[in-house]
This record gives structure tokens, C-alpha cells and sequence, in this order.
């Protein structure tokens, strides 16, 4: 009898032990409905910040290490990896046909970290008051910069004196954050202590700041978007060198490797995607990276265009391409990057020809020593603080010596570089060229002559009125047709005249943990947007884990409880009927 | 020249095998400055395909990030290495002379006025001043060479005031004096050759201290980029500790090699003149 | 014993005017230097893509438009009253960027003097007792290896082998970042990031440090009291270690006092190396962006550190032996 009781007990125990591990496996009724990735919620990712951040206002500041910043404070909209706006702040807009009006409805259901909520007052001020007067980008983001009217609590009005055909695209937390009003009214902006204590919209909140060393940010719980962020903390670690980075992201140290890193590190890429990291090939496409030989046109060597193009047939850009970039570069063939909006793709070459190159030097009038075989020197300066365009200029400076041109390079820091070549005391620079994705506005300032002595602009002196004239029309025209017109002809004219000779496009990837998926880099200006479409994909199905496991216990409790109570109920009837 | 006894000097730096291999060495690396462009197997500034790594058939030492060749730009870096020490350390040197000699001589208040000058300029820390003077004024040889010459001659100072000191009161000095010898005169041709012995210790590890400063300047990316440095040279190598560890141990290994010379000369140099020290 | 102290508190009084004129004079060398680089802070303040509206009303609130002199002026007066302006780059008091920065440089240097001293001493005075034993021996191929080899190179090198190869170490920083430690394993992680740059910085303390300290008491060691003490029947351990080093010591500390200038360059270096955000990085940092607040204030305080390391010194001798204080 007890025998025959213990394999009742045992094999009803079994079954309400797999009844039970049947209920726990069931998915909670409380479901959140996911993406189509199926992100996971939770997780802490470590992010390698090139900088030191100054502060966190990003309408005064646009130094480098600012991207902590970008997941706290929110722009109008947001973008993707095609460079197309999304909805943010702003749930819906209209751009009327002649570009001048651009009117944004707001989303009613933003607060800022404190719980004040968001209005249209805020984007006056931030507008009125920071950007403009403050933000390095800000005259020229709102350039024809007219009015902006608020005709109720969410909706904002900008209106500009000429057509602004790219005016959206200043719309990132770089150029236009939203700032709060009620913080930074009346207030000295520049040393308004929420500079670095920051209140913002974004998906995440500062939680510590480590001068020096990181800054910790966390969720933001009252997130208009209910469904993100989906991580917990964002931790940004200052790492300005490139193989200290590299040395920790493989020591699990850090998650993510940003472009600003892998630029110098191309020839381990190959390894660490053998390692199993993951590569992000985007970031690049908002602001685009063309390292360029700037030449002094204005002095008397420089400015002879038979030695200008016999510099260009001395550089072979395919070595240059190929040592900086690792064969990850893309060799540049026009005067402007390949992804700008009007690249002519078929402007004047100068293939590399070391003979026809001599054979021009000759020819203007500059012979070869016969002792040294030099035949003239030139300076080259550049950033000391951009390791590859110092690589870059090893180069250049090793190609041109079989050409018989010594040039002397000349790293500088930033603020020496631009006293010299405002002052037009070099012959060459080498620089990286960033252009942003708005033609007439970064155009104009490398070739237009109105940009000359301005620092980091027509740093070539560059004088021609037919460019000008060009460039002024495009930057008012909303006629696709005749943009392209403007745009190609100032190309083969600069093609011709070589201010500028460009070498490779920068293709820098991102390089971040196999435990991460989502978003990453954030958008297509790299680290300059938030995280809030990435996920750690060993999280949670949901975002509230505690009451839905609460749930699935009691659950389970109950239905143990139950057949337990069966159990004992049927096996005493047994016995009482064995018996 | 009294009191100096060479031959018997001689002997017994010889008997220390390890200051004459420092001086063998440092023959080496000088022969090896001077005739550079004789020696390498490569033009040190050519491209060429990078990261090789060391092997006996082409490149000893391996290549760089821009394919070039590391053994010779170890040799060509001599060069650079050689003038900035040895000149910066003579000319440190040369003033601390001049202004120990002065001062230990003269006594009163032009001793107390240069001594109060040489404690100045021997509080400055040395390093950061070099870093900001080649920051603001650009990180050519000459201004390393300048800034390293002109921060360093305090320890010479001191040494060669201590041992004035002590030497004006001799007897060979009061000779010359009741002859009738002008001051310049004993400073320059009686006391001096007597103190040359410690100058020369003195320069010695001047040059070497001179090239740790160099290199750790250059390190931290203040060189000159236009000659071939070993300080640069390792810069550049820290990007590729894991694929291309050739780049980084060689240069360095120089750097360690070439002062350790000049500091077991100072050390010869130091024990063979001061002979009781080193008995037990 | 009043006599003493009362002259003992002059001779520190003295000292300390004595080196006021230098921190003047430190300072004012410095505004000079700086002022003359052909630079503009400005531009780097005001970033890309400016105008020329921009950098000058940027000059302006900065102050940079005003004559050098009158630049000068309100600088040293700020200064005696202990506001050393606002860094240009970090927007905050120079003073509040500095202070964070101390205690991973404080932290490296006291344990890397401290360790360095302790077996730099220890072994010294062995050396001095037993030359060309083994001890002596392996310990002077130690310090030579120390005082020679660059430092920042030798960090590269623990690095490639003890990090890269081995795995037995972090690579760089201060702490791990993945889990937020408290208590014993936040000590003990930070003390596993230490250990590399400590030990590499502490080489070259330990080869000075041990040098000296064995010429020293091998000096000592000659001097007749020594014989004495020898025929009184003390031990070789007690005339070594309390007799003789005792008044080995103020060489030794001397020569330690000289080079805290030089401690502090090799901080910057294996600062650099291991990625540590201590003051060493901060200077050179503040070197390359032309923060001209920070720039000052990081020179002042370092030369004023240094200068106090020397009055202490200058101190301790005095207490040693007073007939210094009458010179």
C-alpha cells in the first residue's frame, strides 16, 4: 500500500511540476508590442567619448566631446542614416514652396527632466536668445533668420527673408537643442549653472558626471516616448587616445569604439570583426570627412596654377588612400565629396604622373638645383591634433621630394593654425574639410570670397566673381534644375583652378560589442543624436520586469496550491478505497 | 697640470668594464650619427608597404605604418638624438660653468646674487616649462635644444661652485696670486683644468638627462616632425602595441641603450676619480 | 629652547619671503610666454564654422581685448585673493578643474614616493653594507635599469606584456566601469589599475632613491664615530640601520626633494600612457587647447608645490642641523 502511494505521490508531484513549468514558460498578458529587431530592455553600454566634455550646453558649445549632451537635450527632429527628418519634439511640419516658411506642430506631451512641460516658448527663447547670439553654427544656421512666431502653445512659425532650401537640416541637437526657458531666462547663459547640471527633453537624464574621467547618464522614466529608451545608463568614457580605446573595448571594458577612434585604428578593423564585433559603416553621412591640400593662391608659388596641377599629377592619391585608409578610404575624384546633393562626378583628373609633373614645374620656371635637386620649399601646416592628416602630410611631403619640392611640415595647434592662415602666412594646408549637408552654406564658405580671413573658410584666398556669382544664386534658388546648373559649373571651374586638391573620403567605422544591436552609430552625424534606439540584447522583453514576474508567481503559487490540493484529495481517496 | 694624475685615472676607469663598455657604445652611437646615410640599407623616408614585420631577407627591424623602413630610421634618429644631447648638454653645461666658477670664486654678494638666481631657475620644473616653451614657440630641434640648455645648467652650478670653493684656497692658487695673476686669469687657467674632471662627469649625465627630456617631449607629440626622432617613433608606435610590436620595443630599446651608456660613463667617471669610495 | 624656536620660526619666515618675489616672478614669465604665442584662444573657443562678429565678441567676454598690462594686473590681483579665473575650455573656476583632478595624481605619486622609498632605502643601506654582494649587485642593475630606461616606454612595454600578453592587468584607467564597485572591491580595483603605472613611475624613484642612499651611508660608514660604535661591541644591524642611515638621510632627502620637478614630468608621461585623467594629463592638455586660465593656474600651483617641498626640506635640515639657518 505505502509503496503503491508513493508512485501516486511521485507521479502526480511530476505532473504538477511540469503544470507549473508550463505556466512560468507562458508569456505574461502585460506585453509591450516591439519593433521588428525585438529590442530588449535594460543594460548598461559603455561609450568611448573622444573628449572631455566642457559642459553640456550644446547651444553655446560645439567643442569636441558634446555627445553626452545629444541623448539629454532634443532638436525639432531627428534623422536617419539616409538623412531624411523624423518626428521628434515636432510631430508634424510644412515648408512652404518658396522655402521661406517652415511651420512645426509640437507634440503635447513633452516635460522637461524637471516636469516643467515643453511649449513653443521654449523654442522662441532657445532660438532668440541662445542659438543665434551664442551657438558657433547659429548665424549661419539661421541665416536670412526673418521671425519666429508662436500662435499657440505648440506650434512655432519660422520665417526667413530668402528661400532656405536646406534650413531643416540644421534641425539636430548639435545646431538647434531645445533649451528651457524657465532655466534660462534672465540668466548669463555662459555661466548659468545648468550648463552643467542639464534639464532637457531626451530619452536620458545626467545622473554623474567624473570630471575628467566619465559621465554616467540614466533612463528618463517620464520619456514621451513610452516605449524607449531601451536601455537603463549610457556611460561615456573620456578616451582621446585611440589605442586605449581599442585596448578596453577588447578587454570588455567599453561597448562601443567611435569613428574618431577607428580612424586611426583601420588595420585592426579586419581582427576585430574576426573577434566577432560588430562594424557600423554609417555616421559619416551628414558631415563628410574630405581631407584636402589647401594652396595659398595668393603667393607667388602657390598661386601659379601650372604648379598647382603639377602637385597634383606629383601626389599619387591611390598610395595616400590606400596608407591612410587601409583600403577602407574611397580615392576622391571630384572637388567635393561623392555624397553631397549636385556631385559632378566627371570633372577635370589629374592622374598621378610624376614625369608631367616635372615637365610643368619646368616649364613655370622652376628648375632643379643640380647639387640638391631641390627646385623651391614649401610649409605645410596642419592640425597637430589630427593624427591622420599629420600621417596624411608625411606622405605628401615624401611623394613631392621626388618631384624635387622640400616641404617642411609645420603641426600646429588649432589657434596657431588659424592666426597663420588667416594672416595667409603658409603655403600649404593640409585640413580636414568637413562639409555638412548643406551645399550653399558649406560651399560658400571654402570658395566664396566673402569667407576669406574667416577661420576655417576660404583658407585658400580663393578669388573668382563668376564662383561667387554662382554660389550667391544657388544659395537663393529653389529651381532643382537650375541648382544643378550653379552647382556643376562651380565644380569644373574649381576643378580647373585646384584652390583645393582633395585626396580620399573617409569611411570610418563603428566598432561596438556583439551584445548591443539597434541604432548604432545613433545618426548620420555619428555620436550627435541619442541612443535611444539602442538595446542590449540580453535584456528584457519588457521595461517593467518586477510586476510581470510578481504576476507569473502568484500564478504559479495558486496552480501548485491547487493540484496539490487534488493530489492529496485523490490519493486519499485511493487509500480509503484500497483499503 | 697639477694634481691630476691621467695615467693613473685612466687605469682605473679601465679596470671598470662596464663604464668602458658605456663608452664603447656611445663611440658606437656617435659613428653611427655621423655616418647614417652610409649604413642604412634604406632611405628612411620611403614608402613602401606597411607593417612588416621583422625579417633577415629585407627589413632587419620590420616597417612602419607608412612602410618604412625601421632599422634605418633607428640610425638616421641618432642623429637627431646626438645633437640635441650633446649640444643642449654643452651648452648647459658652458653656463653653469661660467656661473659657478663666478660665483664660488668671487664670494659676497655676487655669489649670494647667482646663487639666489640659480635656485630659481633649479625650482622651475623643468619638463613643464620645456612643454610650454616648445608649445608656444614650435616644436622645431633648435627650440628643444634652447629650452633643454638654457633650464639645465643649475646642477652644474653647484657642483662647480662647491668644488671652486674648495679650490681657491689651495696652494698652488695662492702662488699664482702672490705672482701677480689676474682673476680671470686663476679662474680660467689654474682652477678650472683642476675642476674639469667633475665638469665632465657633470656634462655627462647632463646629456643623458637632456635625452630623456628630448624623448619624453617628442613622446608627447612636441618634436620636430620634419627629422626622424625615436621619441616620434614610439608616438606613433602606441597605436599598434598589439599588430606591430616591432615599431614600439626598438626605438625605445635605443633610447634605453644610448643613456644607459652615458650614465655608466658618469658612474666610471665618478668611481675613478674618487677611488676610496669604491674600497672597502 | 625658546632661543631655538624662536629662531627656527625666522628661518621659516625668511624662507617663505624669500619665495614670494619667485612666484611673482613665476607668474609673470609665464603670462609673458604665453602671450606671446601668435595664437588666439578665441578660435578654438568659438569653433568651426565662425565669423568674425563671433570671435571678437568672444574675445571680448574673455577679456582679451584689453592691453597686456591691465590683463596682467587683474590676473595677479585675482590671484592673491585666491580666484585664478575661469578656464576658457572647461567654463568653470580653474580651481574646481584643478581639485578634481589631485586625487589620481596624488594618489599615484604617494604610491609610487612611498614604495619606492621604502625598498629604495632598504636596499641602499644592505647595498652600502655588503658592495658587489649579489644584493648589491642585482640592485644597482635595477637602478640603472630605472634611471635609464624612459619611463613612458617602459610603461609601453608592461603593457604589451602584462596587459596584452598576459592578461593580468587593465590596459588603462582608473576603475572599471562595467559594475559600480563600493567598498573592498572598489579598493582592490583600483588598487589592480594602480599597480602598472605605479611600479612603472616608481623605477625611477627607487634607482635615485637607492643610489643615493648607498653613497651615502657608505660615506658614513668610513666616519670614525662609526669605528666607535663598531668597538663598543653594537651590532652591524643597529650601526647600519639607526646610526649610520640616520645621518645618511638628509642627502637622501635632499636629492628626493630635487627631482618631485621631474616626479611630476614622469607623471605626465605615464599619465599619458595609461590614460589616467590626472593633473599631468590636464597640463597637457591645457597646453594644446591654449587655456591660458588653466594653463597659469596649473603652473603656479605646480612651481608653488615645489618651492614648498624646498622650504621643508630646507626645514627638516635646519631642525638637523641649525648652524644652516645662519647662513
Amino acid at each position: 500500500m505505502k509503496s503503491l502511494d508513493k508512485i501516486y505521490k511521485f507521479k502526480w508531484s511530476g505532473c504538477t511540476l511540469l503544470i507549473c513549468i508550463l505556466i512560468l514558460s507562458l508569456k505574461s498578458p502585460v506585453r509591450i508590442t516591439q519593433d521588428a529587431e525585438e529590442p530588449k530592455y535594460s543594460g548598461t553600454m559603455i561609450i568611448q567619448n573622444r573628449a572631455e566634455p566642457p559642459h553640456f550646453n550644446l547651444g553655446i558649445s560645439m567643442a569636441y566631446g558634446m555627445e553626452p549632451a545629444c541623448n539629454i537635450y532634443e532638436s525639432l527632429v531627428s534623422w536617419d542614416y539616409n538623412v531624411n527628418p523624423h518626428p521628434e519634439l515636432a510631430e508634424s511640419w510644412e515648408i512652404s514652396p518658396d522655402y521661406k516658411t517652415f511651420t512645426f506642430h509640437l507634440r503635447h506631451d513633452i516635460t522637461w527632466h524637471d516636469g516643467e512641460p515643453f511649449t513653443s516658448a521654449d523654442v522662441k527663447f532657445t532660438i532668440e536668445e541662445v542659438l543665434i547670439p551664442h551657438n558657433p553654427m547659429g548665424k549661419l544656421a539661421f541665416l536670412f533668420f526673418e521671425s519666429i512666431v508662436t500662435p499657440d502653445d505648440y506650434t512655432v512659425v519660422f520665417q526667413f527673408k530668402m528661400s532656405r532650401v536646406f534650413f531643416m537640416v540644421f534641425l539636430n541637437p548639435v545646431s538647434a537643442p531645445m533649451l528651457p526657458k524657465h532655466l534660462y531666462e534672465n540668466t548669463d547663459i555662459m555661466k548659468n549653472p545648468y550648463n552643467e547640471k542639464p534639464v532637457g527633453t531626451g530619452p536620458f537624464r545626467l545622473a554623474e558626471w567624473v570630471k575628467g574621467d566619465h559621465v554616467t547618464l540614466v533612463r528618463n522614466e517620464n520619456y514621451y516616448d513610452k516605449r524607449k529608451p531601451y536601455l537603463d545608463k549610457l556611460i561615456f568614457k573620456t578616451m582621446p587616445k585611440a589605442e586605449t580605446a581599442l585596448a578596453a573595448l577588447e578587454n570588455k571594458e567599453i561597448d562601443v569604439l567611435t569613428a574618431a577612434a577607428t580612424g586611426m585604428l583601420l588595420h585592426e578593423v579586419p581582427r576585430l570583426e574576426a573577434a566577432g564585433f560588430k562594424t557600423s559603416w554609417h555616421g559619416w553621412e551628414y558631415w563628410k570627412g574630405t581631407p584636402n591640400l589647401v594652396f595659398n593662391t595668393i603667393r607667388p608659388i602657390t598661386g601659379d596654377i601650372k604648379v598647382r596641377q603639377s602637385i597634383a599629377h606629383a601626389l599619387d592619391t591611390e598610395q595616400i588612400t590606400k596608407l591612410v585608409g587601409q583600403g577602407y578610404y574611397v580615392v576622391s575624384r571630384g572637388t567635393f565629396p561623392s555624397t553631397m546633393p549636385y556631385y559632378k562626378p566627371d570633372v577635370k583628373q589629374y592622374p598621378y604622373d610624376p614625369e608631367k609633373a616635372n615637365e610643368l614645374l619646368n616649364e613655370a620656371g622652376y628648375p632643379k638645383d643640380s647639387a640638391t635637386g631641390v627646385r623651391f620649399k614649401l610649409n605645410l601646416i596642419s592640425d597637430a591634433t589630427i593624427p591622420s592628416l599629420v600621417k596624411a602630410s608625411e606622405i605628401v611631403k615624401a611623394q613631392l621630394k621626388e618631384v624635387g619640392i622640400d616641404v617642411e611640415m609645420l603641426p600646429l595647434e588649432v589657434g596657431t593654425l588659424i592666426a597663420r592662415e588667416t594672416a595667409g602666412n603658409f603655403d600649404l594646408i593640409m585640413e580636414l574639410g568637413t562639409m555638412g549637408p548643406d551645399p550653399s552654406t558649406y560651399w560658400a564658405y571654402h570658395y566664396h570670397s566673402r569667407f576669406i580671413r574667416v577661420p576655417f573658410g576660404n583658407m585658400a584666398f580663393y578669388t573668382n566673381s563668376r564662383v561667387d556669382l554662382l554660389l550667391d544664386m544657388a544659395t537663393v534658388n529653389v529651381d532643382t534644375a537650375k541648382l544643378k546648373e550653379y552647382y556643376y559649373e562651380i565644380q569644373d571651374i574649381v576643378a580647373e583652378e585646384l584652390p583645393s586638391l582633395l585626396f580620399y573620403e573617409t569611411r570610418d567605422p563603428w566598432v561596438f560589442s556583439p551584445d548591443f544591436g539597434g541604432v548604432i552609430p545613433p545618426g548620420p552625424n555619428g555620436g550627435y543624436q541619442s541612443y535611444k534606439n539602442a538595446y542590449w540584447i540580453k535584456g528584457q522583453e519588457q521595461i517593467a520586469p518586477s510586476p510581470v514576474w510578481v504576476w507569473e508567481v502568484i500564478v504559479a503559487i495558486v496552480v501548485v496550491v491547487a493540484v496539490a490540493a487534488a493530489v492529496a484529495v485523490i490519493v486519499r481517496r485511493r487509500r480509503t478505497q484500497a483499503q | 697640470m697639477c694634481g691630476m694624475d691621467v695615467k693613473g685615472f685612466w687605469r682605473r676607469y679601465k679596470r671598470n668594464r662596464l663604464a668602458v663598455l658605456g663608452l664603447a657604445f656611445v663611440i658606437v652611437i656617435i659613428v653611427i650619427a655621423a655616418t647614417a646615410p652610409f649604413l642604412s640599407p634604406y632611405d628612411p623616408f620611403k614608402l613602401g608597404p606597411s607593417f612588416l614585420p621583422p625579417s633577415l631577407e629585407n627589413h632587419i627591424l620590420g616597417t612602419d605604418d607608412l612602410g618604412r623602413d625601421v632599422f634605418s630610421r633607428i640610425l638616421y634618429g641618432a642623429q637627431v638624438l646626438m645633437l640635441v644631447g650633446l649640444l643642449a648638454a654643452t651648452c648647459a653645461t658652458s653656463i653653469g660653468t661660467v656661473i659657478g666658477a663666478i660665483s664660488g670664486y668671487c664670494g659676497g654678494r655676487i655669489d649670494d646674487l647667482l646663487m639666489r638666481i640659480t635656485e630659481w631657475v633649479f625650482v622651475i620644473p623643468i619638463f613643464l616649462f620645456a612643454l610650454l616653451l616648445v608649445a608656444v614657440f614650435g616644436p622645431s630641434i633648435w627650440n628643444v635644444t634652447i629650452v633643454i640648455g638654457l633650464l639645465m645648467w643649475p646642477a652644474t652650478a653647484r657642483l662647480v661652485r662647491a668644488e671652486f670653493l674648495s679650490l681657491k684656497e689651495r696652494e698652488f692658487v695662492e702662488a699664482v696670486r702672490a705672482l701677480g695673476g689676474s682673476r680671470l686669469l686663476i679662474i680660467f687657467g689654474e682652477i678650472l683644468p683642476n675642476a674639469s674632471p667633475l665638469i665632465i662627469v657633470s656634462a655627462t649625465f647632463t646629456v643623458a638627462w637632456a635625452i630623456l627630456l628630448e624623448t619624453g617631449l617628442s613622446f608627447l607629440g612636441l618634436g620636430d616632425p620634419n627629422v626622424i626622432s625615436w621619441g616620434m617613433m614610439l608616438m606613433k608606435a602606441q597605436l599598434y602595441l598589439r599588430s606591430a610590436w616591432w615599431m614600439a620595443v626598438f626605438p625605445g630599446l635605443a633610447i634605453s641603450i644610448t643613456v644607459l651608456s652615458f650614465n655608466l660613463i658618469g658612474d666610471g667617471l665618478n668611481d675613478a676619480l674618487n677611488p676610496r669610495l669604491k674600497e672597502r | 629652547m625658546s632661543v631655538k624656536s624662536a629662531s627656527l620660526k625666522s628661518y621659516i619666515l625668511r624662507r617663505v619671503l624669500q619665495s614670494i618675489p619667485l612666484i611673482f616672478a613665476v607668474i609673470i614669465f609665464n603670462f609673458i610666454i604665453i602671450h606671446l604665442a601668435p595664437s588666439d584662444p578665441a578660435v578654438l573657443l568659438a569653433g568651426e564654422f565662425t565669423t568674425p562678429e563671433w570671435l571678437e565678441k568672444t574675445r571680448n567676454y574673455f577679456g582679451l581685448t584689453k592691453p597686456l598690462h591691465e590683463q596682467l594686473t587683474i590676473y595677479v590681483f585675482n590671484v592673491v585673493r585666491g580666484d585664478f579665473g575661469y578656464s576658457f575650455y572647461h567654463m568653470q573656476p580653474v580651481m574646481d578643474v584643478i581639485i578634481a583632478r589631485v586625487p589620481v595624481t596624488l594618489l599615484l605619486m604617494v604610491t609610487q614616493l612611498v614604495f619606492a622609498s621604502i625598498a629604495g632605502i632598504l636596499l641602499g643601506a644592505i647595498s652600502a653594507r655588503k658592495p658587489y654582494s649579489f644584493t648589491d649587485n642585482a640592485s644597482s642593475a635595477v637602478a640603472l635599469v630605472g634611471w635609464s630606461v624612459p619611463s613612458f616606454w617602459l610603461g609601453m612595454m608592461f603593457i604589451m606584456f602584462f596587459s596584452l600578453q598576459l592578461g593580468w592587468f587593465p590596459v588603462q584607467g582608473v576603475v572599471t566601469l562595467r559594475e559600480e564597485l563600493t567598498g573592498l572591491p572598489y579598493v582592490l580595483d583600483v588598487l589592480h589599475h594602480l599597480t602598472l603605472p605605479a611600479f612603472t613611475l616608481s623605477l625611477w624613484t627607487l634607482a635615485i632613491v637607492f643610489r643615493q642612499t648607498r653613497a651615502s651611508v657608505m660615506e658614513q660608514l668610513w666616519q670614525d664615530y662609526i669605528v666607535t660604535a663598531r668597538s663598543k661591541g653594537l651590532s652591524e644591524k643597529t650601526i647600519v640601520f639607526k646610526h649610520a642611515l640616520k645621518n645618511a638621510s638628509i642627502p637622501v632627502i635632499t636629492v628626493v626633494s630635487f627631482m618631485v620637478g621631474w616626479m611630476f614630468a614622469g607623471a605626465i608621461l605615464v599619465e599619458t600612457v595609461f590614460a589616467w585623467p590626472g593633473l599631468g594629463r590636464l597640463i597637457f592638455e591645457a597646453i594644446i587647447t591654449r587655456d591660458y586660465p588653466l594653463i597659469m593656474g596649473m603652473v603656479i600651483i605646480v612651481s608653488v608645490i615645489v618651492i614648498i617641498v624646498n622650504i621643508i626640506t630646507d626645514i627638516i635640515y635646519s631642525l638637523i642641523d641649525p648652524r644652516i639657518r645662519y647662513r
